[in-house]
């Protein structure tokens, strides 16, 4: 049989990784991705502030798949065809993105598909927003890159004596992903400091979460000192500590050239001036089309309209204050049996950070953000059930793992450097709240956990090099958790 | 609109200088990086898929 797999990121490389190991040498497992290399996303902050350099967050994939008997297609999917044509059965369209022949289609058959596309980066969404226009990103290690050029011209600049506002935040009111806008800022703060020129530069934060340090999942609640305390009080004291202004329940409406015009919840309009601005871009889902067995369109059906793809979830429309943690999906299977999607590329059924309309009726409504972790074990996950499914003919999934019964391991840098950085080290258990076995914190207040300090930047350290060496499957590659 | 605020009542909590010291203190940091390791290995025995049920 023959597995294939859109997306060579952290979901889909370790679903491929998994099935190798777990199938026979006459499966065969295929993964398509645009990019030759891969990439450890998170590192991507420390190449925005130039701590690393894009080599050592990257690394070519076609020589690992080569060794590990996985065939690599460096192209992109267009098309799923779930019931085949008179041609064929099911397949999927690909075009080429290698050098020498980007542009060439190939239908590629399958019996199993993942879909593991991540997000499409939706710069497009406010006006002005992205590398291209008036803004910079990290969201790939080529905009870090270009991004920490940016930011040596402007050190250049504060070391001239010129004060400079650097603006950091999210370029939209739906924009998800906030935790890594978060660690950029704390990382340009700290390199500022490195560099003497702290007290010329102006940090402004710029986020559409209604307060600090809900990132995305309604924030969380800590036991400290005999107190059950918000995660926003945490926040708040970090940037007062650091002395980062900032700006709550924003949606930017454009990007000019150093200038940005947002509105917040309160309904009022104004603009920040910056000489420097990373702003995070909304997610969609990448552009893939869906088509029947007589070639009308599914892609209705198959995809939420984000471009997500529809799961195993409880897609009702209900108001946010109804929503159950089992709307959330447990196996990723779509209503076709052997199509699944994994990580950011599928639909969740409902935000967990409360969405709001400013008075002007301008959502500002964080998406749910779907990390590393949870993006892996969906990995690991589907890739049980399907070797199941082949290997012994089980009719269904036998793995689950939804996010309303998972945790999540996050260490939030807030410094790069291994003698007086620090980072914040934060569990939450579950992902998802679930207010029927916490009613008053939505999460385990044994296993929902933060704290700052050094410990916290060895660890984040140790995480890139144990992940990067599990995704080249170096020896004994699958003893490391995801 | 900037929500920082200079009003001494309702000025967000700022962490006390032994805090602030005790986050880079090696000894103390590498007690910190056992326990979190064991809070982290905590949180991913306990959110590992689960087999489902067979029908
Ligand atoms: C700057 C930044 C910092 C982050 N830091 C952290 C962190 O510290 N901790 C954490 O847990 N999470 C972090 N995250 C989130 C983390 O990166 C994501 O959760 C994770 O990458 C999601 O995995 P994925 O497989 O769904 O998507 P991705 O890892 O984005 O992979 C998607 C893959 O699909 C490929 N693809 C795209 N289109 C197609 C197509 N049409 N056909 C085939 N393939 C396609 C892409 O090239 C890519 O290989 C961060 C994210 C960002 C942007």
């Amino acid at each position: 049989m023959r597995v294939v797999i859109l997306g060579a990121g952290v979901s889909g490389h370790t679903a491929a990784l998994l099935l190798r190991r777990k199938l026979p040498a006459s499966h065969e497992v295929v993964v398509v991705s645009p990019n030759r290399l891969w990439n450890w996303i998170p590192s991507n902050i420390w190449v925005g502030v130039g701590a690393m350099r894009p080599e050592q967050v990257t690394f070519e994939l076609k020589p690992v798949y080569d060794r590990m008997r996985i065939r690599f297609l460096q192209a992109k999917g267009t098309e799923i065809h779930p019931e085949g044509d008179a041609e064929s059965g099911p397949f999927v369209l690909v075009e080429s993105t290698a050098e020498g022949n980007a542009g060439q289609t190939e239908r590629l058959t399958y019996d199993y598909l993942i879909n593991a596309t991540g997000p499409r980066l939706d710069f497009g969404a406010t006006p002005g927003l992205g590398p291209e226009n008036n803004s910079l990103s990290v969201c790939s290690y080529q905009h870090a890159a270009a991004t920490s050029r940016q930011l040596d011209a402007a050190i250049e600049r504060l070391k001239r004596g010129e004060r400079q506002t650097l603006l950091v935040g999210m370029g939209h009111g739906t924009c998800t992903c906030q935790g890594a806008a978060f660690e950029y800022l704390f990382n340009l703060d700290f390199a500022l400091r490195r560099q003497g020129v702290r007290h010329l530069a102006r940090l402004v934060f710029l986020t559409n979460e209604a307060g600090l340090g809900d990132f995305g999942v309604g924030g969380m609640f800590l036991k400290a000192g005999g107190y059950v305390i918000p995660s926003q009080t945490f926040a708040e004291s970090l940037f007062e500590e650091r002395g980062i202004e900032w700006i709550t329940g924003a949606h930017v409406h454009r990007v000019d050239p150093g200038r940005v015009e947002y509105e917040t919840l309160d309904g009022n309009r104004d603009e920040l001036a910056f000489d420097f601005a990373m702003l995070l871009p909304p997610f969609k889902g990448v552009l893939l089309k869906a088509f029947s067995h007589d070639g009308s369109d599914l892609t209705g059906e198959l995809f939420a309209p984000s471009g997500f793809m529809k799961v195993d979830a409880d897609y009702t429309a209900k108001n946010f204050d109804e929503w159950e943690a089992s709307d959330w999906p447990e196996t990723y299977q779509t209503r076709y049996p052997n199509i699944f999607a994994i990580g950011i590329a599928f639909a969740p059924p409902h935000a967990i950070s409360r969405p709001r309309k400013t008075p002007n009726g301008t959502p500002v409504a964080p998406a749910p953000p779907r990390t590393g972790m949870p993006s892996a074990i969906m990995g690991r996950t589907v890739a049980q059930s399907i070797a199941d499914m082949i290997l012994r003919g089980a009719e269904r999934p036998t793995h689950g793992a939804s996010m309303a019964k998972l945790g999540a391991a996050c260490v939030a840098s807030t410094g790069m450097s291994p003698i007086n950085g620090t980072a914040a080290s934060l569990t939450m258990f579950p992902i998802v709240p679930d207010h029927r076995t916490y009613p008053e914190t939505g999460r385990s207040l044994i296993y929902t956990t933060g704290e700052l300090g050094l410990a916290g930047h060895w660890i984040k350290h140790l995480l890139h090099v144990a992940f990067l060496y599990k995704a080249k499957a170096l020896p004994f590659w699958w003893m490391i958790p995801e | 609109m900037i929500a920082r605020s200079q009003n001494l009542v309702v000025r967000p909590m700022k962490p006390t200088r032994p805090t602030v010291f005790m986050r880079v203190l090696w000894p103390w940091q590498l007690l910190r990086f056992v326990a979190i390791n064991l809070r982290m290995t905590a949180m991913i025995l306990k959110s590992h898929h689960t087999r489902l049920p067979r029908a």
